[in-house]
């Protein structure tokens, strides 16, 4: 997407909404509440686009996208701070059929598991950067915190997480 | 010059310039231990990235509030165009799993916004 150009809302949820489902996914581990949050995004994003100037397009989309989440978070504090992932996983198996151990491996839920165990503000970076592909500026503009901040919570969570996953 | 700390990361990224950049690399040389946490880095970095990229599950059961919405809507919404997205955006031969699938995000999207008072008409809707 051209830095001049103010995308159409369409143009965002083609270019975005999977990042974004990724983005709440990842920090959540629940695929409803990452679907909610695209919607919620998808709108803010509507609503805002009419007094958005041009400039850096991402840390714009991805300021909008972090509050909304966290507004989310916000509202629904009665729930428990890290959902479980989802039902259709294994959950509850102490030993999966060898034939699950490696599809599990292969989507990565070891991993997800890590990332949930994660302090909030590290599992933020650590996907906006991983997972979303934001370089720190753009991770310090969304986030509203010095690049070298960004830098000392993506190298603290990837320690955790390489400890965790050990 | 001290251990790199939180700095291996960001040198590993590619997010050092100029001296702070020849600095940790010259560092890096000399450190071994430096660079064995740099590999550490690398390995989590790695695990991360190497998450599958997933796709929205388009046809997951709205949560009562947003069902509430919809059904409003759809009773006052009868005979009103909705956006006429395709669903996804085609990008070449090979790339099928890039398609975004719009259509039922479209929709529930279409739902909500008809709650808005600040949006008062559809970019795209049909005469």
């Amino acid at each position: 997407m051209a830095e001049d150009a103010t995308p159409t809302w369409e143009e965002v949820a083609r270019h975005h909404g999977r990042k974004i489902y990724n983005f709440a996914y990842r920090l959540t581990g629940n695929a409803d509440d990452a679907h909610d949050l695209v919607q919620e995004v998808l709108l803010r994003v509507r609503r805002g686009l009419p007094s958005y100037r041009p400039g850096s397009f991402d840390g714009w989309l991805w300021r909008i996208t972090r509050n909304a989440f966290l507004d989310e978070v916000r509202r629904r504090q009665r729930r428990p701070t890290v959902p479980l992932p989802d039902g259709d996983r294994n959950i509850g198996r102490t030993a999966p059929p060898p034939d699950e151990v490696l599809a599990s491996t292969r989507l990565g839920e070891d991993v997800q598991a890590a990332l949930l165990s994660l302090p909030y503000e590290f599992r933020e970076a650590v996907v906006l950067c991983d997972v979303v592909g934001l370089s720190y500026e753009e991770i310090a503009e969304a986030v509203g915190i010095p690049v070298g901040t960004v830098r000392s919570r993506i190298h603290r969570g990837r320690k955790i997480l390489r400890e965790t996953l050990r | 010059m001290n251990h790199l700390g939180d700095l291996l990361s960001a040198f590993l990224d590619g997010e050092l310039a100029g001296s702070e950049r020849i600095e940790a690399q010259r560092h890096l040389d000399d450190c071994a231990g430096c660079r064995a946490e740099m590999l550490r880095a690398e390995e989590a970095r790695d695990a991360v990235r190497g998450l599958p990229l997933l796709e929205p599950r388009v046809m997951a059961p709205m949560p009562w509030w947003r069902r509430r919405v919809v059904t409003a809507w759809a009773r006052a919404a009868a005979g009103v165009a909705t956006l006429a997205l395709a669903a996804g955006v085609a990008l070449g031969p090979g790339q099928r799993e890039q398609v975004f699938d719009l259509t039922v995000l479209n929709q529930q999207h279409t739902a909500r916004v008809a709650g808005e008072s600040g949006i008062s008409t559809l970019r795209g809707a049909a005469p």
